[in-house]
């Protein structure tokens, strides 16, 4: 079953990704912001991630949304589920793409409800999220989303599992 | 978002078509041989998962891109042909990759040729450019097959390349 193309929460619309996406998600690669997701990247770099996104969504029928603000439509951030690799659970990601918007708790809403919508809609059992050691902000949020620390064996990354069986089920 | 419907081509030997999951064990075979050095670089398995669903992607943002080519009596997984736009390419090229085991047959030639020809009459992708390094003797061959012919050569990722250019095709009768 395919996720939804479109969450949304209280303050936030989460919707797949579009090419007018590219300059803000770019602005994002390109800065101080994804020192702990690898960058930053360049602005090739940027297009084939977002491009990466996009795709994700066809082949898997779930993917990455993009966070907009419910008032105005300013997307904001991305948040949801991947994967790439098939011996770990699907990765969540959740990011802000500026500073400007932090410290509202947005990161954690928009990621709560693509966790909620794959528990209760999906029945995903559980689903994971790869963090740098160093990224506290991240590392906080995977822990309030349920998230405990499993061994895990890469360098500087470390493994949060989310478990999102119901409470009491089985 | 429209999802991009990515058209499915026929030809004689070969089914052009969108990126399936299944198609990865294929790739990543490519992916960590010497070859794909002419292709971006040899990559994992998890890497090779993240291509192609970027060239799937590419078809949701560009309009057009890149087909899997899959050889119609096997069913198999037999290499990639289309129209890229990398961000930092100076246009659109087109591009082709045949895998291991399918080498040798014309299948790129087959490929190259009917996407090219989608690309214009359909896809607004007309008279498109290969890049190809002066070494690869083997995409310039067939480069030349297709009638494309050597415009200039720059500078790219420090090193020369090739810039050919093929032939508007938009007005041939398939």
């Amino acid at each position: 079953m395919n996720a939804a193309d479109t969450l949304t929460t209280h303050r936030l619309i989460l919707r797949r990704p579009e090419p007018a996406d590219f300059e803000p998600f770019c602005a994002f690669m390109m800065s101080d912001r994804t020192r702990f997701l690898g960058g930053p990247k360049s602005r090739r770099i940027a297009f084939d991630r977002l491009a990466n996104f996009a795709g994700h969504w066809v082949m898997r029928g779930y993917g990455r949304y993009i966070v907009t603000d419910r008032a105005t439509g300013r997307p904001l951030g991305h948040a949801g589920a991947f994967q790439h690799d098939d011996t770990i659970p699907p990765e969540m990601a959740w990011s802000l793409w500026s500073a400007d918007d932090e410290g509202r708790g947005l990161a954690r809403e928009a990621a709560a409800e693509t966790l909620r919508h794959y528990r209760a809609d999906l029945g995903w059992p559980v689903v994971c999220a790869r963090i740098h050691r160093d990224n506290a902000g991240s590392i906080a949020i995977a822990r309030q989303l349920g998230g405990t620390q499993v061994p895990h064996d890469e360098g500087d990354t470390l493994r949060f599992d989310i478990a999102l069986a119901q409470r009491g089920a089985a | 978002m429209t999802t991009v419907t990515i058209p499915v081509i026929e030809t004689e030997r070969l089914i052009l078509r969108g990126q399936r999951a299944e198609d990865l064990p294929a790739y990543s075979a490519y992916f960590q041989t010497p070859r794909a050095d002419w292709t971006g670089g040899q990559r994992n398995e998890v890497e090779a998962m993240r291509t192609l669903m970027t060239m799937a992607g590419h078809w949701q943002i560009r309009g057009y891109g890149i087909w899997v080519i899959e050889h119609r009596d096997t069913g198999k997984t037999a290499g990639w042909a289309g129209i890229l736009h990398h961000l930092d390419w100076p246009e659109p090229e087109l591009g082709w990759t045949v895998f291991d085991g399918f080498e040798g047959q014309g299948i790129a030639y087959e490929a190259a040729h009917a996407a090219r020809a989608v690309a214009a009459t359909k896809l607004g992708v007309t008279a498109p450019i290969s890049l190809i390094r002066p070494q690869n003797e083997r995409s310039a061959a067939l480069a030349t097959r297709l009638e494309a012919v050597i415009e200039t050569q720059i500078d790219f990722h420090d090193a020369p390349i090739d810039i050919w250019r093929h032939p508007d095709v938009s007005e041939v009768v398939a």
